[in-house]
């Protein structure tokens, strides 16, 4: 059950972070020295973000904290 | 401070005394809004604006409460809570309620 709801969010953060790497790095040839690093550096925090937001994620599934509303 | 949101207080008898009503508009640094923007990608609560939001109506029900201790109420009945969207990522809470006294204590 956690599995299934784990799926789509890992997914998704990799296909973003793929997306990330290859829209920079393509854009990082067309530049030099310190355009490179500065450019360079965006997607590395951009991954960063989506790795931390994944691990929330993928805890509050774990958690199970939704709610059944049946319960009441 | 009694804050209630029906008409009547059990056990009281109540003189109404005004219109009383607490607001405010909040938002979130951009750090956690491109961070929150980013977790809409993976689903799951968006805890930074649950907190913005709960931040809110503690500080719209406190001006509230300050506006009936103003007019001498013991209690505020029939509360409601309402809030929207001012801008991107800005949100306004606004509480109102009716002021009473209460009466034969």
């Amino acid at each position: 059950m956690h599995g299934k709801k784990m799926a789509a969010p890992i997914i998704i953060t990799v296909i973003v972070i793929l997306y990330y790497a290859v829209y920079f790095g393509l854009l990082i040839t067309l530049l030099d020295g310190i355009w490179r690093v500065l450019l360079g550096i965006v997607p590395v925090i951009l991954s960063a973000v989506m790795i931390k937001v994944l691990i929330e994620r993928i805890n509050e599934i774990k958690k199970g904290e939704e709610d059944d509303i049946s319960k009441y | 401070m009694i804050l209630v949101n029906t008409d009547y207080i059990s056990g009281k008898e109540l003189e109404m005394l005004s219109l009383v009503k607490g607001s405010t508009i909040q938002s979130k640094n951009i750090g956690k809004d491109i961070t929150q923007s980013f977790k809409t990608l993976v689903g799951g609560e968006l805890k930074a604006y649950n907190e913005m939001m709960n931040d809110a109506r503690a500080l719209a029900t406190k001006r509230m409460v300050e506006e009936a201790q103003a007019l001498g109420a013991d209690a505020v009945v029939n509360i409601r809570y309402a809030s929207s969207a001012v801008m991107q990522g800005a949100a306004e809470v606004i509480v109102y309620g009716t002021a009473v006294k209460f009466v034969n204590k």
